[in-house]
């Protein structure tokens, strides 16, 4: 029972520290209680030192402070594209109009979401649950103060807060691929913005101007990361993986 | 130069030579010194120290007394050692003339 415990607690260590800190409880007969506070207390330790460098800074507050926001937006894109999709008045006209729109949200949200889970596992692999922890934050907080409303044919419907955490689970692949250090290929890191690229193009001749392109091209830090190690130059350093 | 904890496992390391890993280090640190050592610090300062070059670990054998379980085996570096006995040194020398060092020969009464 108690081996079950500890070998439960101890996923929070890296695999090889894991043996070894467990091997040594073992070996010095050390009791439960104490065994929990050793093996806490080195998790802790390390996520602490981790943050001692710069990489988590840049991992957490670099997409707290902006991709989280770009994210969101994303998310709320989606549900409104699927409500409009699904619940549109039958034309097939509109149908097609509405399912468009949702597909463009969607891969908008897939690329922006899975390049923010990549890079902030690249950049940080032994932070990344930090860094998600920092990035939630501001969803939980739109989240208690969620309110919007779509209006689909006669029907005014009022949206679940919890759409703006639809891009966690795409997150969560981006993430699965950073910590196994995938490493991109060009034309799939290409393919991620183009959805991007594209809106932008479209929202110039509507009504935004170039400091929203602006704001947009700085928001989408991860996805140039992603293209950035795509290059010769960096590809050339380390073993090249499919994406 | 050396932290204090530093040169505690680095000079316990030497002594263990074949038989230095982490359970024996941290036993022979707290038998000496009658301090506690914690699992987190003594594998951190050992992280610390062989990136500095100054140990070298690998992993060791499973044992049953270990539940089976591997040992991280450590071994002093050529560097280490050097770093280690310059902080002997400086210690050694800086205590000279000391009220707790005065009963050490060689030392200035």
């Amino acid at each position: 029972m108690n081996r079950a415990i500890l070998d439960l607690v101890a996923v929070l260590l890296p695999p090889c520290d894991r043996e070894v800190i467990l091997g040594d409880l073992a070996e010095s007969s050390a009791s439960l209680v104490s065994s929990l506070f050793a093996i806490i207390g080195f998790a802790l330790r390390r996520q602490m030192l981790c943050w001692l460098s710069w990489q988590p800074w840049l991992a957490a507050i670099g997409l707290a402070a902006t991709t989280t926001w770009l994210l969101m937006s994303n998310s709320l894109d989606v549900a409104l594209g699927a409500m409009q999709w699904y619940r549109a008045p039958a034309s097939w006209h509109y149908a097609s109009q509405h399912l468009t729109d949702f597909t463009f949200s969607l891969l908008r949200l897939s690329a922006a979401a899975w390049s923010a889970g990549f890079a902030a596992a690249r950049i940080s692999r032994r932070t990344v649950w930090g860094s998600m922890l920092v990035l939630v934050g501001p969803s939980i907080h739109c989240f208690r103060l969620f309110h919007v409303e779509t209006r689909v044919g006669d029907h005014i419907i009022q949206l679940s807060p919890f759409v703006l955490f639809l891009y966690l689970p795409l997150m969560a692949f981006g993430i699965r691929a950073g910590l196994r250090r995938l490493r991109p290929r060009p034309w799939p890191a290409l393919l991620l913005i183009i959805p991007y690229c594209v809106q932008l193009i479209l929202m110039t001749k509507i009504q935004h101007g170039p400091t929203f392109i602006l704001l947009t091209l700085i928001l989408l830090w991860p996805c140039w990361y992603l293209v950035w190690l795509t290059l010769p130059s960096i590809r050339h350093n380390k073993e090249a993986y499919s994406l | 130069m050396l932290g204090e904890f530093e040169y505690l496992i680095l000079t316990v390391a030497a002594t263990l030579d074949e038989d230095a890993y982490g359970a024996a280090i941290r036993l022979q640190i707290e038998q000496k010194t009658g301090r506690r050592c914690s699992i987190g610090a003594l594998y951190t300062t050992i992280e610390r120290l062989e990136a500095k070059g100054l140990l070298k670990t690998w992993m060791g054998d499973a044992t049953p007394q270990r539940g089976g379980r591997s040992k991280r085996m450590v071994r002093v570096t050529p560097e280490g050692t050097r770093a280690a006995k310059q902080f002997y040194e400086a210690i050694t020398k800086i205590s000279v003339g000391a009220a707790w060092a005065s009963h050490r020969p060689g030392a200035k009464v």
